[in-house]
């Protein structure tokens, strides 16, 4: 009984790796990025962030006083046939409203501004740095589009797999007696560590 | 070769046995990010701050940032807050230090309009401690808690890398899992680019 459920438990453990390998790697490279940020900010000349005017158009007197944000900014992105994930800042009254257009490859900033009537359209600089962070934060299924809720599906798979990756580890663990010993040593070590920082910081 | 094949295997562990902790919060901080709006329930209002004191105080606040940091750095050593690492902002109405503790955060606030120096700390809530666990990242203004936190992220990173290389190769020494390994990667590889490519 117990050799078989283990061997399952190794054959799951190890398959869901190999299934979940670009994930892991995704999520890895864009730690190191956000845990070196100002290095490799200035391997960029020191800004990871431009945009580059793309398109204007004209966008006057478009919205209602009962639209609300969230459906102008749907509204715009529809009207420039950019319909597609995003998020948005600030609001119709003020003098710029900006929907942040999200896409692998690179952001899209799309501001109205309803004063002025008009629409601009900027692409974010594509560069390694900016894509792997911007995948790293993508989560959820709040937003509509099913693109967007089969990234928050691939992000709950990944989280769930690293707790079963954990469970399944020690359970392996267990069952090599010689590495009991060490293995407690390293487990008591990291927990230790992790307790000291917890507290301290 | 039977040393290397238990070098891999016990580094694979035993690098695990260590990290379980920080996986743990990687994990689960990611599960509540992915329902964030279920998890947000559970969170403690803006304003859930204690009061711990309040001061008289009145000063010319000068209007550089390094300034500003030396200025803040001595009220939180003037008046024995813990800070290893801390932020300062200041608008028209007040300056704020923050002092981010995982568990318990920290905060002074100077009141220009009634001349008041006020400190609180916020109400203890597991989730948020688990978000300020995720989100801590980098070397930090010098302090050496802070520092080790960045290290072991860094780490974390690597740890993740050897685990890759390790489990592709303990998977290879196991000649009869070979055909639904490469389909396991194939579909990972496959599924993974083409959502990049819809996205």
């Amino acid at each position: 009984m117990a050799p078989s459920v283990t061997r399952y438990v190794r054959r799951i453990h190890m398959y869901l790796a190999l299934f979940l390998t670009p994930w892991i790697l995704m999520y890895t490279l864009s730690s190191l990025v956000f845990n070196h940020f100002g290095t490799i900010r200035n391997w960029y000349g020191g800004d990871l962030n431009q945009y580059e005017k793309v398109n204007e158009i004209e966008y006057a007197d478009a919205f209602g006083a009962d639209v609300t944000p969230t459906e102008a900014a749907k509204q715009i992105l529809l009207d420039l046939d950019m319909d597609g994930s995003h998020f948005i800042r600030g609001n119709l009254k003020g003098e710029e409203f900006t929907i942040m257009r999200q896409s692998t490859y690179q952001m899209k900033r799309v501001i109205y501004y309803p004063v002025e009537g008009r629409v601009t359209v900027e692409n974010q600089a594509a560069n390694l740095p900016n894509m792997l962070t911007r995948m790293h934060i993508r989560h959820g299924f709040e937003q509509k589009y099913a693109s967007m809720r089969l990234w928050g599906l691939g992000v709950e798979i990944t989280s769930l797999a690293m707790l079963f990756w954990i469970a399944s580890g020690v359970w392996l663990w267990w069952t090599i007696k010689p590495a009991r010993m060490w293995g407690a040593i390293c487990a008591l070590g990291g927990l230790g560590l992790f307790a000291v920082l917890l507290f301290s910081i | 070769m039977k040393n290397i094949n238990l070098i891999f295997r016990r580094t694979h562990l035993f690098l695990g046995m260590f990290l379980v902790p920080w996986i743990f919060v990687y994990a689960f901080s990611t599960f509540m990010l992915n329902h964030g709006p279920t998890f947000r329930e559970l969170r403690p209002s803006p304003d859930a701050w204690t009061q711990l004191w309040e001061k008289d105080y009145s000063e010319d606040l000068p209007h550089s940032q390094v300034e500003l940091r030396e200025w803040a750095g001595t009220i939180l050593e003037e008046n024995a807050i813990k800070a290893g690492a801390f932020g300062i902002q200041r608008n028209p109405q007040r300056a704020l230090i923050t002092i981010q503790h995982f568990l318990r955060p920290v905060r002074v606030t100077y009141r220009f309009s009634d001349n008041k120096l006020v400190a609180e700390q916020r109400e203890g809530s597991w989730v948020e401690v688990m978000l300020r666990l995720h989100f801590r990242h980098g070397y930090g203004q010098g302090d050496p808690m802070q520092w080790t936190w960045g290290f072991i992220v860094d780490v974390v990173c690597v740890a993740f890398l050897v685990w890759i290389v390790t489990g592709l190769y303990l998977w290879w020494k196991i000649p009869h899992t070979r055909n639904w390994g490469w389909l396991a990667i194939g579909a990972g590889v496959v599924s993974f680019f083409g959502l990049l490519v819809v996205l």
